[in-house]
């Protein structure tokens, strides 16, 4: 694959298709090419590794790293790469998110809900900070309850009639996934709603692209060239663009899609490092 | 601005502790060994009374030295129905080698082998709320000695008893 940006951005919707090929059922390629598993549960779960549960000592966090070492290769390449390059897990690779934005532009935008006026950012962090509090206090556990890297596969491997992945849903944990999946996936505009409210990986990822932005590439915009038509917020998944009198991009919340620079005719929105836009 | 946000953020960590802290009662999780000294469930299944459905999700990993073939059934009284789902890819490329599954037997496993499997059990129509007389388990038998390599307790809690959910 080329790492010519333009290349990705025009060429995302197939990218976003190829995520899903190598990621998930029917041939989780490359799951099955380096591993032989079939879905991110197991040796490829990204999420659950990092939690930490009283009486978990040293030996056996290192056991649960071992457990699911491919989930933490996963996980140390996705924020390697964004602290550099900005959220390209997030923005054109991940299956889950891929899966969501994709089916949700098959259904009518009248049918979609809004969730780029919600606060993403205090959401999402109450919920990551839930995410890691809860099992640390002995108060349970959100993960794998509430899972779109467990639910998603899934999905796709009930819709080849697999018994198993049926079995999942057919469950109060299963149909609440279900649920989430629905109204913050597919029936949300953009289908970024479950990324950007509560997913865990998208919370560290976009950590990570919001302290390293002074020194990685990422999506800028320069505002005296802003002629704050709208578009850019229309087409935005995530909601992270606001206009008016001071233009503004908040890394905390931008997937890195870069949608928004394939609709600006003014050249206000472009990808790069500090010196070459100005950073708002 | 800076007060909103933080009442969000809290907003949000306390519904999401709450759904951290509630438990569904109608599937459970269990995790185990199979081992030839008989391997242990890490912790019970303990799912609530009355409910129509169940999943019990059972993952294992094989213990070396043992391999060979597993029979899997559940084992004990109950007029619920049941059925063994093991998971596995909707397409083999045949990439690695994967344990068949024929007739209740999970043939070919070898050391550190990892299995999941989901148990469904469905009450049948007109039947009895009462789902088990004695206590049931799902029990992993060497296919050759018929010696248990891991049983998996499963119980029916009564009212105030807690479920695991993973």
């Amino acid at each position: 694959m080329s790492t010519s940006p333009s290349f990705l951005v025009r060429h995302r919707t197939a990218i976003l298709v190829a995520g899903l090929l190598l990621f998930l059922p029917p041939l989780a390629l490359v799951l099955q090419a380096a591993s032989g598993d079939h879905d991110f549960c197991g040796r490829w779960c990204p999420r659950m590794f990092f939690v930490w549960r009283p009486g978990l000592g040293g030996g056996e966090f290192f056991g649960g790293l071992m457990r699911s070492l491919f989930g933490v290769g996963l996980l140390v390449g996705i924020l390697a790469v964004t602290w550099r390059l900005g959220r390209w897990w997030c923005g054109f690779l991940c299956p889950i998110g891929g899966a969501t934005e994709l089916g949700s532009r098959l259904l009518p935008r009248r049918w979609q809900l809004d969730f780029s006026r919600l606060p993403a950012a205090p959401l999402r962090y109450g919920y990551l900070a839930a995410y890691l509090l809860a099992p640390a206090l002995g108060l349970g556990s959100l993960c794998c309850n509430y899972c779109n890297f467990a639910t998603v596969p899934r999905l796709f491997g009930a819709a080849f009639l697999d018994p198993a992945d049926i079995a999942y849903f057919l469950r109060s944990a299963g149909l609440i996934n279900l649920a989430l999946l629905l109204s913050l996936g597919l029936f949300a505009r953009g289908g970024r709603g479950w990324c950007n409210l509560l997913c865990p990986i998208g919370a560290l990822d976009a950590l990570v692209s919001r302290c390293g932005q002074r020194w990685g590439q990422r999506v800028r915009i320069l505002a005296e060239r802003c002629n704050d038509c709208g578009r850019c917020r229309e087409i935005c998944p995530t909601g992270a663009l606001q206009l008016g009198e001071e233009p503004d991009l908040d890394q905390l919340t931008c997937l890195g899609c870069r949608s928004c620079e394939t609709v600006c005719t003014e050249g206000a929105l472009h990808y790069g490092r500090t010196a070459q836009g100005v950073i708002r | 601005m800076r007060l909103r946000t933080l009442v969000i953020f809290l907003l949000a960590l306390g519904v999401s502790l709450a759904a951290a802290w509630y438990r569904f009662d109608d599937s459970a999780h269990a995790m185990g060994m199979l081992s030839a000294r008989g391997g242990q469930s890490r912790h019970p299944v303990t799912l609530g009374p009355g409910k129509e459905r169940y999943a019990v999700i059972v993952t294992a990993s094989v213990l070396p030295p043992w391999h060979g073939d597993a029979k899997v059934a559940l084992e004990g009284e109950t007029s619920l129905q049941w059925e063994l789902h093991p998971a596995g890819p909707i397409l083999d490329l045949g990439l690695h080698r994967h344990p068949t599954w024929q007739d209740g037997v999970l043939r070919g496993l070898q050391p550190r082998d990892r299995l999941a499997f989901w148990l469904q059990l469905r009450r049948p129509p007109g039947a009895c709320p009462t789902h088990a007389v004695l206590p049931l388990k799902l029990t992993f038998r060497d296919a050759a000695t018929d010696r248990a390599l891991l049983e998996v307790p499963i119980v029916f809690a009564t009212a105030g008893e807690e479920s695991h959910v993973h």
